[in-house]
């Protein structure tokens, strides 16, 4: 089924022609693998960490919203963006 | 009229917030197997290409980053045309979110061709009329994005970053076709690769694969994103205040 | 109709007028960044015919990217953009004249300038007729395309860089077309077909660029 046929052959990646030359490219196939996956876990992982920091947000500004109501009925300021 | 009702509450984004967040159940798992599956295929299964070796396995992931990248801009502007016509707030989060995912594809497309340039044409950049085209569709990214930012106002700057994009819809056939005519006037010195469309059938199965992993992951990674603009636009509403506390 | 297109045409050509130190800023720009060419490149006649279609058509396309971002600016701070949307008017003929007004004071000035630019850099004769009539075409595209990016920016505080950053990915295939014609011309084929694409890609900006020039300015003005 895989086509190399030892670790040290699927890392150099190897290949002969028919005329004889000898072309290895695994420097080239790993760095594009190893590029591609870390552009796409970072493009993954981004919105999940944004989503922690939104709820932090959402959790802060409710409480100082009840914190403010619990004093006294001061004008509640519009919380800004805080993060 | 009843038909209708689908569209109206695909505009409400509490009833996206609940709908996406029981298709990623699925679809995350799904996307994760089929990326894996065409990884290990192209990598370690599928056979080298007689002319160009073992580097041929970096098409299996530039080919669908391109194509993605082109989709997810045509995706971005009809988000910003419906957007616009039917002032559908989701069609902007929409825009909005496909934006960077899409830039980051293009890049990806970007890197990942010169990385295959290298071995093929001996150098990592050449101006070859598909990588050129990419290239300015990349700018095209950078512009709706920076306009969308420029706004102080976000629904402005989603309205204009829509017009934008529509211009740029109608522009990237032309590029591509500019890129194209181009590329015959300054014949380059190198030898052009022709045989790209004669792919031996057991390299086309791993191709397929991960365009569909890649559709998926740009699912999912939308879905993402807008789940998060939602949440941060209706944080005053009771659902997401409830949703919020409930965790 | 027609009186509104006029009207403000007339208005738009009197007001460059009163300004004509402005008026000549991008062609003064036009002469002093050519001037540099041979003083980084090389003197040497060769070379330099080399680069010339090139080189005269990415000057031509700075300075209408430079010029543009003025389009709106003034109308828009004294607020007369805000009358011309409310007008009666319809918008998009409007925004057509004030595209006019800045093609005749800008791209046909450039376009008239561009032989003696050929002479500085050595141009090959078969590349003047090319060169002309593709800056006095593609000029015009160049200016309906900026309007739109002139438009959505014009409300923005910094909004120069930004135009530019939108604009020039949109400019690619006039500049790969009006530049192409003159270097057909020049390697001795016919400059014909690269022509009529350019005519073309006018076409194309006429019908196009004013209205979504209108929509834009509404957007930036409404959001």
């Amino acid at each position: 089924m895989f086509y190399f046929e030892s670790v040290a052959d699927f890392i150099a990646m190897c290949y002969v022609k028919k005329d004889g030359t000898e072309m290895c490219h695994g420097a080239y196939v790993w760095s594009a693998y190893g590029i591609a996956l870390v552009v796409l876990i970072t493009a993954a992982l981004a919105p999940l960490q944004r989503n922690r920091g939104v709820r932090k947000a959402i959790l802060r500004q409710m409480r100082r919203e009840a914190a403010a109501q619990s004093q006294t009925q001061t004008p509640e300021k519009s919380q800004a963006e805080d993060f | 009229m009843a038909n209708w009702t689908w569209f109206h509450r695909l505009g409400s984004p509490k009833w996206f917030y609940e709908k996406s967040g029981r298709w990623l159940r699925w679809l995350v798992p799904l996307t994760v197997l089929v990326l894996i599956t065409g990884l290990v295929w192209g990598l370690a299964i599928a056979p080298p290409d007689a002319k160009q070796g073992h580097s041929v396995r970096i098409f299996y992931i530039h080919v669908p980053s391109a194509m993605l990248s082109l989709a997810a801009f045509y995706l971005m502007a009809s988000a910003g045309a419906v957007g616009l016509i039917w002032r559908m707030k989701l069609a902007f989060v929409a825009m909005k979110c496909s934006a960077p995912i899409g830039a980051a594809l293009t890049a990806l497309a970007l890197i990942t061709g010169s990385i295959w340039g290298k071995p093929t044409w001996g150098t990592y950049w050449e101006w070859d009329a598909k990588l050129t085209s990419m290239l300015i569709l990349f700018f095209l990214y950078l512009g709706v994005m920076a306009l969308q930012e420029a706004y102080s106002d976000k629904q402005a700057g989603a309205k204009a970053s829509a017009v934008l994009a529509l211009v740029g819809t109608v522009n990237i056939p032309i590029i591509y076709k500019a890129a194209d005519w181009w590329n015959t006037l300054h014949q380059p010195a190198t030898f052009k690769f022709t045989e790209e469309s004669s792919i031996d059938p057991s390299l086309a199965w791993p191709f397929w694969i991960m365009i569909v992993g890649f559709y998926g992951f740009f699912a999912v990674v939308l879905f993402l994103r807008m789940r998060n603009e939602i949440l941060y636009s209706e944080r005053r509403t009771q659902w997401v205040r409830a949703l919020v506390k409930g965790e | 109709m027609s009186g509104g297109f006029t009207t403000i045409l007339r208005r738009d050509l009197l007001l460059a007028m009163r300004r004509r130190g402005e008026l000549a800023n991008p062609l003064v720009f036009f002469l002093i960044v050519l001037t540099l060419v041979p003083l980084a490149v090389s003197p040497s006649p060769e070379q330099l015919a080399k680069i010339a279609p090139g080189i005269i058509w990415i000057m031509a396309l700075l300075a209408t990217l430079l010029s543009i971002d003025g389009l709106f600016q003034s109308d828009y701070r004294d607020g007369s953009l805000e009358q011309m949307i409310i007008s009666p008017q319809p918008l998009w003929l409007i925004v057509l004249a004030k595209v006019l007004a800045h093609w005749l004071v800008t791209g046909l000035p450039l376009t008239l300038l561009s032989p003696l630019l050929g002479i500085m850099l050595s141009l090959p004769e078969a590349g003047y007729w090319p060169m002309v009539i593709s800056l006095l075409v593609g000029t015009a595209a160049l200016s309906l395309i900026g309007a739109i990016g002139a438009a959505l920016t014009v409300a923005l505080r910094r909004g120069g860089l930004l135009l530019s950053l939108v604009v020039t990915p949109l400019y690619m295939p006039v500049l790969v077309f009006g530049a192409g014609s003159v270097q057909r011309a020049v390697d001795g084929f016919s400059p014909d077909g690269p022509l009529l694409v350019v005519g073309a890609l006018m076409a194309l900006s006429l019908l196009l660029a004013p209205f979504a020039c209108s929509g834009a300015l509404k957007i930036s003005m409404h959001g």
